[in-house]
């Protein structure tokens, strides 16, 4: 499961082109949208769910409300991978 | 204030079940004045032993039948001379749920200078002639108060506030028969007192004596809404300056009393659609627009800076306020056309798609792709024919948040209206996947450029580029998704022509390609070419771009 976290922290840096952030300044349940926290916009949003798609073959539920749950922070995102795969 | 409330029932001739409504209501331990509206003899007689049985309860008798109405205003101004703050009307005849009391009190209580309104929740014992009867003067009403009143007028269960109560009927004569009860409601709006409603059963029991007259009745209550209409009419100068007061006091933000406003308003005009057709919906669409145009300061003013820009290139003189009102009218008139397409009365209006079999034969051969659409003209008639012929997949990225109660309204005239319609608060992770596998699909995703930056993504994600003359920002957003979902890229407009539609495409680009080196530059270049576009069309169609705010406004000056 860390591997697996470690590899999302590392496909969010690239994905996002984040040059100043290394995976350990993002925090397994750090909010990866909004204000606080990582302070991901809505395009940074659009990107990342591309990368996720492209590299997992991540599939989703059309219009289901919990979807924007799963982006939530890394573990979050750990748990959707690892229950896709 | 302190809250002193008592009961006031108007009686005429319902003798024999009179007894039973007032004892359900001893247990408020409120007093209770019965008003007898000159009744027969042996209503008299049980009016009398009731009121000797039973201290809680005030008879008062009125020598003559003067109608409902008297009855209540005599009870109100009685109660109001004794010190009474609040009045709560209940019918006789018992169709009120006397165990909605407490709630209509405590509405009153907390919130003492509204009038509260009982909003009926009927049971199958209504008679439909009833209920149609309702639906029309609600929908009267909405037109009277322009909205100010949203209650049942028809319901005579509410609780007055007499101070504010009795100074109108002090100085206005009210009708006292049926009209009663819907004129006085309209007269309290006008006076600037606020309604609330509260849900209560209302059950027309067996054998239940009316006093409703259908011929008399319903000629006297057509002609108040003559008059009421007439007198909205008048007033209207008032409401609009009380409008526009009261958003200065700082009161709603004026973009959402606008969406509210013109929500409803518009569904006043679908209902008048329904009922009467398109001519007379565009005869009320008149005043509806005449009320935004003189509410809606800053529409207004953005209107104007917009039409000025396109007749500058246009080589015309500049706009008048009288191009402003039909800039505004062609809002009011696409929003009817989406009604109409919506309901399904489509076939009336023609849609003119040259290049309607390119997109077909895309479809066929599931090949995806991006059309790039925007605030001019009508994207919704194109959007309605592709979900009713279903030849051509077609999913449409749309912000809800400003929109709302319009599309609602559409909703319930088309359950289809939905169908591939991907309604986005904003953009999340989860929309780029369901979008790319749309795409993968062979769809279509119909998203537009020039949107308001403030939402989408922030006045970062923009890029300043020339349109009409000055460079305005247009957000990346639109633009970086399609390049994410990696397809063709085609522009789509959809104009309206005197008797009907124009709908182009026109090939965009066969990739957005964003190279991370030269991605900025790229980008521009791509947004540069949209709003060259975009303002080729607008020359074209000047009063069909519908973005009703500074497009042009730095977004450093802008609060968020």
């Amino acid at each position: 499961m860390d591997a697996l976290k470690l590899e999302l922290k590392k496909l969010i840096i690239e994905a996002l082109d984040l040059e100043d952030t290394k995976p350990e300044d993002i925090g397994d349940d750090i909010a990866l949208f909004g204000e606080d926290g990582l302070g991901l916009d809505s395009i940074d949003a659009l990107e990342l769910g591309i990368a996720l798609r492209k590299k997992y073959q991540l599939q989703l539920e059309a219009n289901d409300a919990g979807n924007r749950e799963h982006f939530r922070s890394v573990n979050a995102l750990a748990e959707l991978v690892s229950s896709r795969a | 204030m302190t809250f002193r409330p008592c009961l006031l029932i108007p009686i005429y001739n319902h003798g024999s079940v009179i007894r039973a409504t007032v004892e359900r209501l001893l247990v408020y331990g409120v007093p209770i004045f019965v008003v007898d509206d000159g009744s027969d003899e042996a209503t008299q007689i049980g009016l009398s032993s009731l009121a000797k049985d039973l201290a809680q309860v005030r008879l008062f008798r009125l020598p003559e039948n003067g109608g409902k109405g008297a009855a209540v205003m005599y009870g109100l101004r009685i109660a109001c001379a004794e010190g009474f703050t609040h009045a709560l009307q209940i019918d006789a005849d018992g169709q009120h749920d006397a165990t909605d009391v407490p709630r209509f009190l405590a509405a009153g209580a907390a919130h003492p200078s509204d009038v509260i309104c009982g909003r009926p929740v009927y049971d199958a014992s209504i008679p439909k002639g009833r209920l149609y009867g309702r639906y029309v003067t609600h929908f009267w009403v909405g037109v009277e108060t322009l909205r100010l009143c949203v209650s049942d007028a028809m319901c005579g269960f509410r609780l007055y506030p007499l101070a504010a109560t009795c100074k109108l009927i002090d100085r206005v004569s009210i009708p006292t028969r049926m009209e009663f009860d819907i004129e006085i409601l309209v007269r309290l709006a006008w006076a600037g007192v606020p309604s609330r409603d509260i849900p209560t059963r209302v059950i027309y029991p067996p054998g239940g004596i009316s006093h409703f007259d259908m011929l008399a009745d319903n000629l006297r209550i057509s002609w108040m809404h003559t008059r009421l209409t007439l007198g909205m009419l008048v007033r209207l100068p008032l409401f609009i300056w009380r409008r526009v007061a009261g958003s200065r006091r700082g009161g709603e933000h004026w973009s959402r009393l606008s969406e509210r406003g013109c929500a409803v308003g518009l569904r006043s005009v679908f209902a008048c659609y329904r009922l009467l057709g398109a001519r007379a919906a565009r005869c009320l669409l008149y005043p509806v627009v005449a009320y935004f145009f003189l509410t809606g300061t800053k529409a207004r003013h953005a209107s104007l800076d917009y039409l000025r820009r396109v007749y500058h290139r246009l080589g015309r003189s500049e706009p008048t306020w009288g191009d402003c009102f039909a800039h505004m009218m062609a809002f009011g008139q696409s929003a009817l056309d989406k009604i109409a397409v919506w309901s399904g009365r489509s076939a009336s209006i023609p849609v003119e798609f040259p290049r309607r079999a390119q997109l077909e034969a895309m479809a066929a051969a599931g090949k995806g792709a991006v059309l790039i659409g925007s605030h001019l003209g009508n994207l919704e008639m194109t959007r309605a024919l592709a979900v009713r012929e279903r030849r051509v997949p077609v999913n449409a990225v749309v912000y809800t948040h400003h929109a709302r109660r319009f599309n609602e309204v559409l909703r319930q005239a088309n359950a289809d209206f939905s169908v591939n319609l991907v309604e986005v608060a904003d953009l999340g992770p989860e929309t780029a996947i369901m979008l790319k596998d749309k795409v993968d699909r062979g769809e279509f995703v119909v998203i537009v450029g020039d949107r308001t930056p403030a939402a989408a993504g922030g006045a970062s994600r923009v890029a300043h580029v020339n349109f009409l003359g000055e460079t305005a920002p247009f957000a990346q957003g639109p633009f970086i998704l399609a390049s994410l979902l990696d397809c063709p890229v085609f522009l789509f407009f959809c104009l309206r022509s005197k008797d009907g539609f124009h709908a182009y495409l026109e090939h965009f680009a066969e990739r957005i390609e964003l190279p991370r080196a030269a991605r900025a530059e790229r980008l521009r270049h791509y947004m540069e070419k949209y709003a060259e576009r975009l303002e080729h069309y607008c020359l074209m169609a000047p009063e069909q771009w519908f973005n009703f705010f500074d497009f042009w406004a730095r977004p450093d000056n802008r609060k968020p």
